[in-house]
């Protein structure tokens, strides 16, 4: 890559020789994250040396997060982490191992010669297989057992042979029906005739407000249990979130449904790790004060309003623009003394008790001494609640969430709200010590408590719980899992290799002049086999540091024992299935597994959708960093830059 | 404190061209863009020093519009590509690599400048009157009564642009959109008022970082953002409501209740007085009442409304939306006939009010959006392009992608005419006029006063410059041939011609000066692909082709035959004509007067 300056007013240029310097930051940045791969993640600590703050870490997005990347290749990566942690909430990890051996990958093939829209052409097409195969292998999850059994292996036993058949079509039946319906459909809305009209309601408003998936027939627990990839505990506090959820739901004690949108965590440093638990409604820290008034409160439905903003005179809403030089002018003393804030005092604490108001929750914050007040009639304030509880709140009690207190009227109180203490959490010498739990009636919303003795390992257990989450949520919106512990991308390797061996075939017996011209485009591409290796490497790397990290074996015997399995698989041979268990044995031998769950350790999946997007993604940033030929640096100083044999001044 | 300094005396430069560094940044640039040219070009990563946003793209608008040169020879070219793409959105490259091929053509060959310019403004007359030709070779039909070539020309503009990372998939189901969009705005029937004149609606688009790209989608009517709490259960009643069509109020003046519309000054308030803003607020409620009587069912802002207003209007029922942004009032204004209202102290005027036929929220990959139907037919059409992109760069390339395909199309509306793609029209161009030239040249030299030999060299110069656009598409090694038939452009990959070594030999083609025997041979074996660029001649269909490289000199050329229509191939690439002869026009011109530049005086203050 060659770098090149330019500036407004006096332009500057770099270049320097091909070095691909790009792709060795990419694979560079991703070995950062190695260790966090598997079930066993080691935590990092990262330090800023100029202000000595350090957080640990454990998922590669907080590490992004907390890196300074100057390079223009790691926000190029920070910004594609990010987007996909924004939508999917899990496989970043993976994204960013992937990016880093295929950036390895096509730097090998760069070093081969390989002109590079072979290698895109190449690499794409490779991950076009894979993900077809990978979509026909999946397993739905009304087949995903709960107790060990070989169907597991048997995926990987039969499947591939029947697929691999058809090495060109390589289409999955079922997939090419799907594009087929997708393709008609555009065509049919093509002319404004056909326009969208009909389908207008098709995706509209009726789920406005649920995003609840059910699970249609399959238990969750198991479910959870193949998806909980090591986060015992925390998938455990999922489950409960589901049963919960369920339970509100009127499905009974059994995990039926589960809802993400519906979920909010508290935390609370200081407890230890076992008191993590699971409430209905909200969860909100009170100083021991308004505890004592909440005392008062226990067992009685109340009623409650809620206020989108600051609960005090001086505030106004988003965009109002106030003005700061308007001045009174008066013509004879106040001898009153009322100034404004006391008048709009009266004025709210009057519309509360004229409208039996018991709870105020402020999504802002609340006047310290309106508050004082309040308390002095029995109406409990509560400030800094979440949008998402307000917004559930506003749902389920009927209340309407208003910017102004004095804006209150009848319609916008809610109604049906309990409100008990949890538990004291006093003693570590801050101002709020109690917990309190609200509960609308009829509400969907759960919140799960995580406790932790370790101050600075509640990021990290937050982020571990989210991420059992949204597994969670796309195994029932996939409805499909792929199996986990690396047998996919063991699958993926035995493709690539499949096809490269086909393709050494045809090579040689080939006549150029009758191949279909369709053919022509993809034999035409010299390079594909020497590609494709490349390729499958990177995914052997990613089991072999699996492996790694499981602490079972070295890397070196890893390969072996990964190349032992892909002859035994071309032989026929099902999948040993020990091999699988190898990557999971739990180090902490006698740890928190339970029996039950260690015979059930071999059986472990993947979000499918989630890893397909994430070697996408990855794949997507392996080739803008190799198509890119030159950084142009703007807004620099030519006298800076001059003596410096790689630059180039515009 | 301000200092005093002596003013500097202006910098004279004389012959700008002449000097080293002005040629090696020229040269530098060109390579900037013609290393971005074509669906294999290279991407630019562009950033400031100081760590900012980092731009990676190929795409002559951004990257022109980021980057700047301290060269005002540079700057005056980077200005005229821009005033193209701000009129035709595409060929920006095209523009600068054509322009810079000519200047630097012109250098090498020793000819004086305005010999030079005579030359180029003669050849520019004879390209454009044979691409405006009623049998010129390199220009197809656009046929309305199928999608095919619409298809083909969004495709061809989208696929151009490598940033986007699209798999082949994904680049029809977006060309199709493109299609589908441009569809949309063209209304049905004549305008009323005026018969004999058409206006085209508008397309906005919405992108969506993160989500598939399969997801993208285009929607009659538009389609507004509206944050999450202001999606009240009271507005999904009223969006489940039957249909419209119902009534819409807009403004654009903030109805915030502040007082920032006083402008400066401070305000001195008699105590006992009312408060201002309450007065304010009275004001707005008034006009919020006036509203509910006059039955509008959906009241709209591009700015702040209060928010007693708004649920004064929520609990009458009707849907309330602010903080549109700017960039939404046009299309609205467009589509419901609505008169944006910039006042809220009189009532609203009955004749501002529009209509929607209906509204309703859409989930759009994670966001919920409330859609507005347009009223009825044959109201100008306007629709939403909804891109939905892995990450937020390769959205941004495809949103300008879009854009550019959207006005590609446009473009067919005044000529429904496009011309090949690949690079075939420059050769077949460059065929054509070398071998008129090279006839006519007597005559043609002898009416601009200059030398016959003369003539040939700027007219060899020319025909390079144009072939020098086609080989730009050709990276990584690849080998840029032209046959000898139809002057097509083929690209042989790379390696190819290395392995079999039947088709040109290595020094023949970089000496450029070999015996006309040798350089030609015949491609018989599979190194020459099965189509050309553009995909018009396929060489199963036609054998006994002869292929040469681009840009090697030959004394004569034939006339290029034309490709018979009669059964035409599916073409794999066309370009607009419109943005292509505007772009061959203001290149030639450029270089001219580049060329014709003798003094640059820069004041350096």
């Amino acid at each position: 890559m060659s770098i090149l300056q330019a500036s407004q007013k006096m332009g500057s240029t770099i270049i320097s020789q091909r070095l691909h310097v790009g792709l060795q930051q990419l694979t560079a940045l991703a070995a950062v994250t190695h260790s966090f791969l598997g079930p066993n993640k080691n935590h990092k600590f990262i330090q800023d040396e100029s202000t000595g703050e350090s957080s640990l870490v454990c998922t590669c997005f907080r590490v992004l997060e907390h890196l300074d990347l100057t390079c223009s290749v790691g926000q190029l990566a920070n910004e594609t982490i990010q987007a996909h942690q924004k939508v999917f909430h899990s496989g970043a990890g993976c994204l960013l191992f992937m990016a880093g051996v295929w950036s390895r990958a096509a730097l090998e093939c760069l070093h081969r010669d390989i002109s590079i829209p072979h290698i895109v052409s190449a690499m794409s097409e490779g991950l076009d297989i894979c993900c077809k195969v990978c979509r026909s292998n999946s397993v739905s999850i009304e087949d995903v057992q709960p107790v060990a059994s070989d169907s597991g292996t048997s995926v990987l036993q039969g499947s591939p042979h029947t697929v691999l058949r058809n090495p060109v079509t390589g289409m999955n039946p079922s997939h090419g029906a799907l594009n087929n319906k997708k393709r008609s459909r555009i065509k049919l809305t093509h002319s404004r005739h056909f326009c969208a009209n009909d389908e207008a309601d098709e995706n509209t408003t009726p789920g406005l407000f649920s995003h609840a998936v059910s699970s249609k027939g399959v238990d969750i627990a198991h479910l959870a249990e193949a998806v909980s990839h090591g986060c015992v505990d925390a998938m455990s506090l999922v489950v409960e979130v589901s049963k919960m959820q369920s339970k509100n739901n009127g499905s009974g004690d059994s995990c039926r449904t589960f809802d993400v949108n519906k979920l909010v965590t508290c935390t609370l440093p200081g407890l230890s790790e076992d008191h993590s638990c699971v409430l209905p409604g909200c969860v909100i820290l009170l100083s021991a004060e308004q505890a004592s008034l909440v005392h008062h409160m226990k067992e009685q439905k109340w009623q409650v309003v809620l206020i989108n903003g600051d609960l005090s005179e001086k505030y106004r809403h988003l965009g109002f623009n106030s003005k700061n030089d308007i001045s009174q002018v008066t013509d004879k003393l106040d001898l009153k003394g009322l100034s404004k804030e006391d008048d709009w005092e009266d004025n709210v604490l009057t519309t509360l008790l004229k409208n039996n108001v018991n709870l105020v929750l402020v999504n802002g914050e609340a006047s310290e001494r309106l508050t004082q007040h309040c308390m002095s009639h029995r109406i409990l304030v509560v400030e800094r609640v979440k949008p998402d509880i307000l917004k559930d709140f506003a749902e389920t009690t009927g209340a309407v969430p208003v910017t102004y207190a004095t804006q209150l009227s009848k319609h916008c109180v809610g109604t049906g709200v309990e409100i008990s203490i949890w538990r004291d959490c006093s003693g570590n010498r801050r101002r709020a010590s109690m917990a309190v739990n609200i509960v609308a009636d009829r509400t969907a919303l759960v919140t799960v408590v995580l406790t932790t003795s370790v101050h600075s390992k509640l990021q990290t257990l937050e982020d571990c719980f989210w991420g059992c989450a949204y597994r969670l949520h796309h195994t029932l919106k996939d409805r499909k899992l792929l199996p986990g512990a690396g047998k996919t991308e063991l699958l993926c390797v035995q493709i690539l290799q499949k096809h490269i061996k086909d393709n050494g075939e045809q090579t040689r017996g080939k006549d150029g002049t009758s191949a279909p011209q369709a053919k022509q485009g993809r034999a035409g591409n010299p390079h594909r086999a020497d590609v494709f290796q490349l390729m499958a490497d990177g995914w052997m790397d990613y089991i072999s540091t699996l492996m790694l990290n499981s602490g079972t074996c070295s890397k070196v015997d890893a390969w072996t024992t990964i190349n032992q399995q892909l002859i035994d698989l071309n032989g026929g041979l099902s999948l040993d299935a020990n091999f699988s268990r190898l990557l999971l044995r739990d180090d902490t031998e006698d740890g928190m597994m339970s029996p039950d769950m260690k015979r059930s350790a071999g059986k472990v999946y993947d979000n499918m959708t989630v890893k397909l997007e994430a070697w996408r993604k990855a794949l997507d940033l392996v080739f803008l960093v190799l198509q890119t030929d030159t950084e142009i640096i703007t807004g620099i100083d030519p006298k800076q830059v001059e003596g410096q044999s790689n630059v180039m001044v515009l | 404190m301000s200092r005093v300094t002596k003013k500097a005396s202006s910098v004279c430069t004389d012959s700008p061209l002449s000097i080293s560094e002005v040629c090696r940044k020229m040269t530098l640039m060109r390579q900037i863009l013609t290393s971005c040219f074509g669906p294999n070009g290279r991407l630019k990563q562009v950033h400031n020093n100081v760590g900012g946003h980092v731009l990676t793209t190929s795409t002559s608008t951004s990257l022109l519009q980021a980057v700047s040169s301290s060269e005002p020879l540079l700057k005056l070219i980077t200005a005229s590509i821009l005033n193209h793409l701000s009129r035709f959105s595409d060929c920006g490259l095209y523009t600068g690599i054509l322009c810079f091929s000519l200047i630097d053509h012109v250098q090498k060959s020793g000819l004086r400048p305005s010999v030079a310019i005579k030359i180029n403004k003669q050849l520019l007359e004879v390209c454009t009157s044979f691409l405006n030709q009623e049998d010129c070779g390199c220009k197809v039909n656009v046929d309305f009564n199928s999608c095919q070539s619409l298809v083909t020309l969004a495709r061809s503009v989208i696929s151009s642009k490598p940033a986007c990372v699209l798999t082949e998939g994904e680049q029809q189901h977006i060309s199709t959109l493109a299609v589908h969009a441009f569809l949309l705005t063209v209304p049905c029937g004549d305008t009323p008022g005026s018969p004999d004149r058409v206006r085209l609606g508008r397309t906005v688009t919405v992108s969506i970082e993160g989500q598939f790209v399969l997801d993208s989608a285009v929607f009659p009517g538009l389609l507004v953002n509206v944050p999450d709490m202001q999606l009240q259960p009271t507005d999904s009643e009223r969006t489940r409501r039957g249909p419209g069509p119902f009534r819409l109020a807009l403004f654009t003046v903030s109805l915030s209740g502040d007082l920032s519309e006083f402008g400066e000054g401070s305000l001195e308030v008699h105590s006992g007085a009312p408060d201002p803003e309450d007065l304010i607020l009275d004001e707005l409620l008034k006009l919020g009442e006036q509203a509910v009587t006059d039955q509008v069912e959906v009241f709209m802002c591009q700015r702040v409304i209060h928010p007693v207003l708004q649920h004064y209007l929520r609990r009458h029922g009707v849907l309330v939306v602010e903080r549109l942004g700017i960039a939404l009032i046009q299309p609205i204004v467009q589509m419901t006939g609505a008169q944006a209202v910039a006042l809220y102290q009189t009532p609203i005027p009955p004749e501002a009010y529009g209509q929607v036929k209906g509204c309703c929220v859409r989930t759009v990959g994670s966001r919920e959006m409330l859609h507005l139907l347009p009223p009825r037919e044959p109201a100008p059409a306007v629709c939403t392009m909804v891109l939905c992109h892995r990450n937020d760069t390769m959205l941004n390339e495809l949103k300008a992608a879009c854009q550019r395909a959207e006005h590609v199309l446009r473009l067919t509306l005044r000529d429904p005419v496009a011309l090949l793609g690949g690079g075939c029209t420059e050769t077949h161009m460059a065929a054509y006029i070398s071998n008129k030239g090279t006839t006519e040249a007597t005559e043609a030299a002898l009416s601009l006063g200059v030398s016959q030999s003369q003539y040939l060299l700027g007219l060899n110069g020319f025909c390079s410059s144009l072939e020098a656009v086609a080989l730009a598409l050709v990276h990584d090694g690849e080998t840029g041939l032209v046959d000898l038939s139809y002057a097509h452009h083929w690209s042989v990959p790379q390696g190819e011609a290395i392995h079999s070594g039947t088709v040109l030999q290595g020094e023949a083609i970089h000496s450029g000066t070999v015996p006309q025997g040798e350089a030609l041979q015949r491609g018989d074996g599979d190194e020459v692909p099965a189509t050309c660029g553009c995909g018009l001649v396929e060489r199963s269909a036609r054998p006994g082709l002869e292929w040469t490289p681009l840009n090697t000199r030959y004394p004569s050329r034939p006339a290029p035959l034309v490709v018979g229509k009669a059964t035409p191939p599916q073409l794999r690439v066309l370009d607009s004509f419109t943005a292509k002869l505007n772009a061959l026009q203001v290149a030639v011109e450029m270089a001219n007067l580049v060329l014709d530049i003798r003094y640059v005086i820069q004041d350096v203050n």
